[in-house]
């Protein structure tokens, strides 16, 4: 009798250790929620930097090569998403369930945002710049949440409290907002998950 | 004497067991991951995928990866089912013992 019980302790302490291994290893898949995060962050930075330059008068020669750069920028970060994408199918033999987060995350993001970009241009406001830091600062913040990464959690709600500002500000600081935004909750976030394990 | 409930003879197996643990927290592996991860031979990981797939644990379809072909599994919901069952199972097994 002690004999089965001791080999049924051994048999369930095997069965867990697997289990624990198993999950263990499938932890350590990469993800390439960081590459996303700098690159985006850097283009959308970059973007609404160049649009407060060109709002604000700073430059008195024709602006129409920052206007030029500001719209191919979009295109430029498109290309290397998919090129980055093309890579890493080749590579990746297991993918972790945290890019499914990160998509359906930032698809519900862009989905909101062009929602509020059409509005701005029919009603010819600026609310899409009023309520970014919000909609990324959220975004950012949930996503942060559910992969369990601490500093996206407190970047996101940075820049949910930015859209304090946003919301009483006019003018081409909204642009300039939306640019140090972009850089606090998108691209720093990116720069922190060191490993690319989350 | 509390009678122990019987765990799910399927996931009996060390292999079986660590690739269903692998694919619950993934959303897809292909083939060549899971030899990998459980250290087993192609022939045995083949013989117990085909198992797990007979009991609609996990699904495997074949696709190209360039011009190279792979085997990707994805766990099913009647095979997560199953392997919380199991995990449930085992932990009272261990708060009876």
């Amino acid at each position: 009798m002690e004999h089965k019980e001791s080999a049924n302790n051994q048999f369930t302490s095997s069965q867990l250790d697997v289990i624990e291994q198993a999950l263990n290893q499938a932890k350590d898949i990469s993800t390439t929620g960081s590459y996303y995060y700098k690159l985006w962050g850097a283009i959308l930075f970059i973007y609404f930097l160049l649009n407060y330059i060109i709002e604000s008068g700073f430059i008195s020669f024709n602006n129409q090569i920052l206007i030029n750069i500001s719209v191919l920028i979009f295109p430029f970060g498109g290309y290397l998403s998919y090129r980055k994408k093309l890579f890493d199918q080749q590579k990746e033999t297991a993918q972790s369930k945290m890019e499914r987060v990160y998509f359906f995350g930032f698809i519900s993001f862009s989905i909101g945002y062009a929602i509020l970009f059409v509005i701005s241009i029919w009603q010819q406001s600026s609310v899409f710049l009023k309520i970014y830091p919000l909609l990324i600062g959220i975004t950012v913040f949930n996503i942060g949440g559910i992969i369990r990464h601490k500093a996206s959690v407190f970047l996101g709600l940075i820049g949910c409290c930015c859209a304090f500002l946003s919301l009483t500000t006019e003018g081409a600081n909204l642009y300039l907002i939306a640019a140090i935004v972009s850089m606090i909750s998108i691209f720093l976030p990116g720069i922190l998950m060191k490993d690319g394990k989350i | 004497m509390e009678k122990f409930e019987e765990l799910d003879s399927l996931l009996h197996s060390q292999n079986r067991l660590a690739i269903i643990s692998l694919l619950i927290s993934l959303d897809e592996a292909e083939f060549m991951f899971l030899k990998e991860k459980t250290n087993t031979t192609s022939g045995n990981l083949s013989l117990q995928l085909e198992k797990l797939k007979k009991a609609e644990y996990i699904e495997i379809h074949k696709e190209f990866k360039g011009k190279y072909p792979v085997t990707k599994c994805k766990i099913t919901t009647k095979g997560k089912v199953a392997f919380e069952a199991y995990v449930i199972i085992l932990k009272k097994y261990i708060n009876i013992q």
